[in-house]
């Protein structure tokens, strides 16, 4: 099913694309993989980088995007580094985050085993106050934090992150202890957002288009932003302009599998930046605020070096390199304690209410399970266990098939002929429907 | 008066805008679409509205935000469907349909429990919009109140509150809400970066959340149970004739109050951000039981079991849609999705919006409505279709329901660990019903504990340390001994039983 879609879409548009002769042209879809889950800025990128190849006609060959989120992104980078190695039809979007997080879980591999193709955007990180806040610009923010950090309650996305890693940025530009950051973690920028305006933190740090509408409805005031000079925003001063030297971007950007030729590489270059200079990645780049910070080449593959070295030294200044718990007021196991805790309580109580019982009265034997009842369970467990061994070696379309009828003669079915059938029809519905409509590309 | 009026005018002129045909067309993609995703499990509305992003980029704004009503609502019932029919919930926030539309349809009784279940999203839809339209900016006020502490104390007062919801012993109860927030802790932990519980396997960094628990403890656990021949699935036994898809007139006066009551509980939880369909469903079925003169009859097919939580889950849906316009701030995964979308049309959600684009507001308001409205119109005649489902021989059908439960994990993140994930947890909640343990606390510990747990951190957080900032904020307060009570009145009620 896979190969006959590709095959007909590349025929069809290498026609309509009269580009020159390359050395290398992709004969299969190009795939993108995005290493977090739907929505968020690395699924807008790639998502969007797709619809403006696709719309501008760019590839011969058609492009996929598959989301593989986790860890921060470094599960879609081991598999990009590990698995397809060497295969140019793989490409990841990736950030400054996953450098942070390469770093902060000692990942077996960085951004520098990949092979870089092109920074595409960036983002500036802004700082924002209650607009009635007592701070009323930047300079009276920072020599606040600076003589005393604790004062300032700092609201931001999750620890490690890019909010996070930029107010240790700060602290350690202004000489303040990284163990006096009094900094708390949000799911997003909404909820930071909200605890922000409803003065439960002093000062909320986020990426500047994420701030959005409270600051045109005066609920919130930007005070300070980490671009060089004032090109985004006349109003919002600049950490130089106060004698911070901070220039901090939020970067995101496009790689490919290690170990592809220097023909292959050079193509996807080309690609990327042809899409780049588009019209419709230009619109995008507009309507989604962000900074278009295109780099290339040897250039790009020099940034990422020197933005690890950087960023390896914020982590570990923040606590959080190599397996450190970081600074908070309770830390990460007080929970896992108390569920721990809890759990052994309640056994306990169990077990004597047990053992209370058996002296009074037998056992209630009627809600004991029947032995055969019991091996029915421990045999489709079983085959459940081997559908998803199968699953990840051979295939869901090989797979399901067999596993449906199989299922189906536990429970008692008699017509193995219908159950064949129907398996096999329902495999192939289901892999049309997820593949074409719901963009889930079936194991 | 006169801004009544104006809001008449308004709304009037939105209903212009939203109701031509080809928008009509859009809503009723969308409320298939959504309860299509809805009846997957795994599958969502921020999942789907995401992947139609890219689609909807040449449309006209009030058609795609239409479609994304429509798809928002439709995934909540859908996700009741399969609750109520197969007792796996397509969504985690119908987890708590299960607890009773199942018993229904056992009970051949299939037919009542659908229609409670969409009357009820249709009124908790219709009324969070229409408090949408007229309080918005208000409620997102006093939402702003809610800080750390008073989301710690209201997310344990709901736990507390519905920990006892089954028949089970409360030791048990306990026992399976302890392992629902140990599972929930297991992951990269938000404050401090920290990796925990996670064995070294960078496949549980990101942790075990909701949906993946929802997936693992109901859908394949129910599978292995009837796998297991525990229950008699012969399914002639349920009764799909057309005559019982009607209610008595007690028990459309016992779903009634039950639909107001789980409304006003879920749009209140949606609006808060971070809180959600599943916590408002759960609370609002622990606040129908509590207030039942019948509690005994709970878990075994009481219309308000899933009247409720049903109002309460579709309710939540509206009441994220107030601080996502009235302030751009996205309380759920989907309003999340849906800002991406205002921002993709040059659209910034918040208090100018109703300034600059009025036009666009009342029109999504009105398409609010319109997708309520063919979320009844599309799925009342399709009952007695669905109602079939229970006609496919139980081998195809759980089969399917396994094999759609591992796509589903599978299609979070394409990996294979998440299936594995998910068919342990199917294991756990075999054993655990097997020793008679209930599994619902398991999943309102994964839910609720995280929440309970960063709030408790934040709080701290913010207070440098103090404890009393538990006790100085009246909120809180007043939650916290609500709690107190709360457990003293179980605690004596527990004692009296044992006396007697």
């Amino acid at each position: 099913m896979l190969f006959w879609v590709s095959l007909f879409i590349p025929t069809f548009h290498a026609i309509a694309n009269e580009q020159v002769v390359e050395q290398w042209q992709p004969e299969y879809p190009l795939v993108i993989t995005v290493p977090s889950n739907p929505g968020g800025g690395w699924d807008q990128l790639g998502r969007f980088l797709q619809r403006s190849i696709i719309q501008e006609k760019l590839s011969p060959v058609s492009i996929e995007v598959v989301n593989k989120g986790g860890a921060g992104g470094i599960i879609a980078l081991a598999e990009l580094v590990s698995t397809f190695d060497g295969n140019p039809y793989k490409l990841m979007v990736t950030g400054f985050g996953m450098t942070g997080a390469t770093i902060m879980h000692n990942s077996e591999f960085n951004l520098q085993s990949t092979t870089p193709i092109a920074r595409l955007t960036g983002e500036f990180q802004a700082i924002g106050v209650p607009y009635d806040s007592p701070y009323k610009n930047l300079d009276d923010l920072m020599q606040a934090f600076k003589v005393n950090p604790k004062s300032i309650i700092w609201g931001g996305g999750s620890a490690g992150g890019a909010d996070h890693l930029f107010v240790n940025l700060l602290a350690d530009k202004l000489g303040v202890n990284a163990q006096d950051i009094n900094y708390v973690a949000y799911t997003g920028g909404g909820e930071a957002t909200a605890a922000l305006m409803g003065g439960q933190v002093s000062a909320g740090i986020s990426g500047y288009s994420e701030w959005g509408g409270v600051v045109d409805a005066k609920r919130v005031r930007l005070l300070g932003i980490s671009s060089e000079s004032r090109t985004v925003h006349p109003d919002i001063a600049t950490f130089v302009e106060v004698g911070i030297d901070i220039v901090f971007q939020n970067w995101r950007a496009i790689v490919a599998a290690p170990n592809i030729t220097d023909d292959q590489r050079q193509y996807l270059i080309e690609l990327i930046s042809n899409a780049r200079n588009s019209k419709t990645w230009q619109d995008i780049v507009k309507r989604n605020n962000w900074q278009d910070s295109f780099l290339i080449g040897d250039e790009f593959t020099q940034f990422i070096i020197e933005d690890r070295q950087q960023t390896r030294r914020i982590v570990e200044l923040s606590g959080l390199g190599a397996g450190g718990e970081g600074y908070a007021y309770i830390g990460p196991y007080f929970f896992p304690y108390i569920a721990g805790g809890g759990l052994l309580l309640c056994s306990l109580f169990l077990l004597i209410g047990h053992y209370n019982n058996r002296q009074e009265t037998n056992p209630v034997a009627s809600d004991s399970i029947s032995i055969k009842s019991l091996n029915k369970f421990y045999l489709s467990s079983l085959t459940i266990a081997l559908y998803l061994v199968s699953l990840a070696y051979i295939g869901f379309i090989y797979t399901t098939p067999i596993f449906i009828p199989v299922i189906s003669r536990i429970l008692g079915s008699t017509s193995s002929k219908r159950d064949i059938i129907v398996g096999a029809i329902l495999t192939v519905l289901i892999t049309i429907v997820f593949e074409n409509f719901l963009n889930v590309i079936v194991p | 008066m006169d801004s009544f009026t104006n809001i008449f005018t308004n709304i009037a002129n939105g209903f212009g805008i939203a109701g031509t045909p080809e928008n009509l067309m859009y809503g009723m993609i969308g409320v298939l679409l959504g309860t299509a995703v809805g009846v997957l499990p795994g599958l969502g509305p921020a999942v789907a509205i995401s992947l139609l992003l890219p689609i909807t980029f040449g449309m006209e704004p009030i058609s795609a935000f239409i479609m994304f009503g429509g798809i928002y609502y439709g995934a909540m019932y859908g996700g009741a469907m399969t609750a109520i029919l197969v007792n796996t919930p397509g969504c985690s926030s119908s987890v708590v349909t299960t607890f009773d539309g199942h018993p229904l349809a056992k009970k051949g009784r299939a037919g009542t429990a659908l229609i409670t279940a969409i009357i009820g999203s249709f009124i908790g839809g219709t009324f969070a919009t229409l408090m949408l339209m007229l309080i918005a900016p208000a409620l997102v006020e006093l939402s702003l109140i809610f800080g750390p502490p008073e989301y710690f104390s209201l997310m344990l007062l709901a736990l507390v509150m519905v920990a006892t919801i089954g028949d089970n012993s409360l030791v048990k109860s306990l026992f399976a809400t302890f392992l629902g927030i140990g599972i929930a802790m297991i992951g990269i932990d938000m404050q401090t970066g920290t990796a925990r519980l996670t064995f070294g396997l960078p496949e549980l960094y990101s942790g075990i959340n909701i949906v993946l628990a929802g997936i693992g403890l109901f859908a394949v656990g129910e599978s292995l149970w009837v796998l297991s021949g525990q229950e008699n699935k012969d399914n002639s036994q349920f009764d799909t004739s057309e005559s019982k898809l009607s209610m008595s007139s007690t028990e459309w006066v016992r779903s009634g109050f039950a639909w107001c009551r789980g409304t006003i509980i879920g749009f209140f939880a949606g609006i808060l951000p971070g809180s959600g369909g599943t916590i408002a469903a759960f609370m609002a079925y622990g606040v129908e039981k509590k207030l039942s003169k019948h509690p005994e009859k709970f878990g075994h097919g009481a219309v308000e079991g899933v009247a409720a939580p049903e109002a309460a889950n579709n309710a939540a849906a509206g009441g994220s849609m107030v601080p996502l316009l009235a302030l751009g701030i996205p309380g759920s995964a989907t309003t999340a999705v849906m800002l991406v979308a205002f921002q993709m049309y040059g659209l910034q959600p918040g208090p100018l919006l109703f300034q600059n684009s009025g036009d666009l507001v009342w029109g999504l308001i009105a398409s609010l409505y319109i997708a309520n409205i063919l979320l009844v119109l599309i799925n009342v005649p399709l009952i007695g279709v669905w109602s079939k489902l229970l006609k496919v021989p139980s081998g195809l059908l759980y089969s399917s329901v396994i094999v759609f439960s591992i796509l589903g994990a599978y299609s979070l993140k394409g990996s294979i660990s998440d299936t594995i994930i998910v068919f342990v947890l199917g294991l756990l909640a075999f054993t655990l019903r097997r020793f008679n343990f209930p599994i619902a606390p398991v999943l309102l510990g994964v839910v609720l504990g995280p929440l309970i747990e960063q709030e408790f951190r934040r709080s701290l957080s913010i207070s440098t340390g103090d404890y009393s900032i538990f006790f100085t904020r009246p909120v809180a307060v007043t939650f916290l001994v609500i709690i107190a009570l709360s457990i003293l009145s179980t605690i004596v009620k527990q004692l009296r039983k044992t006396k007697t």
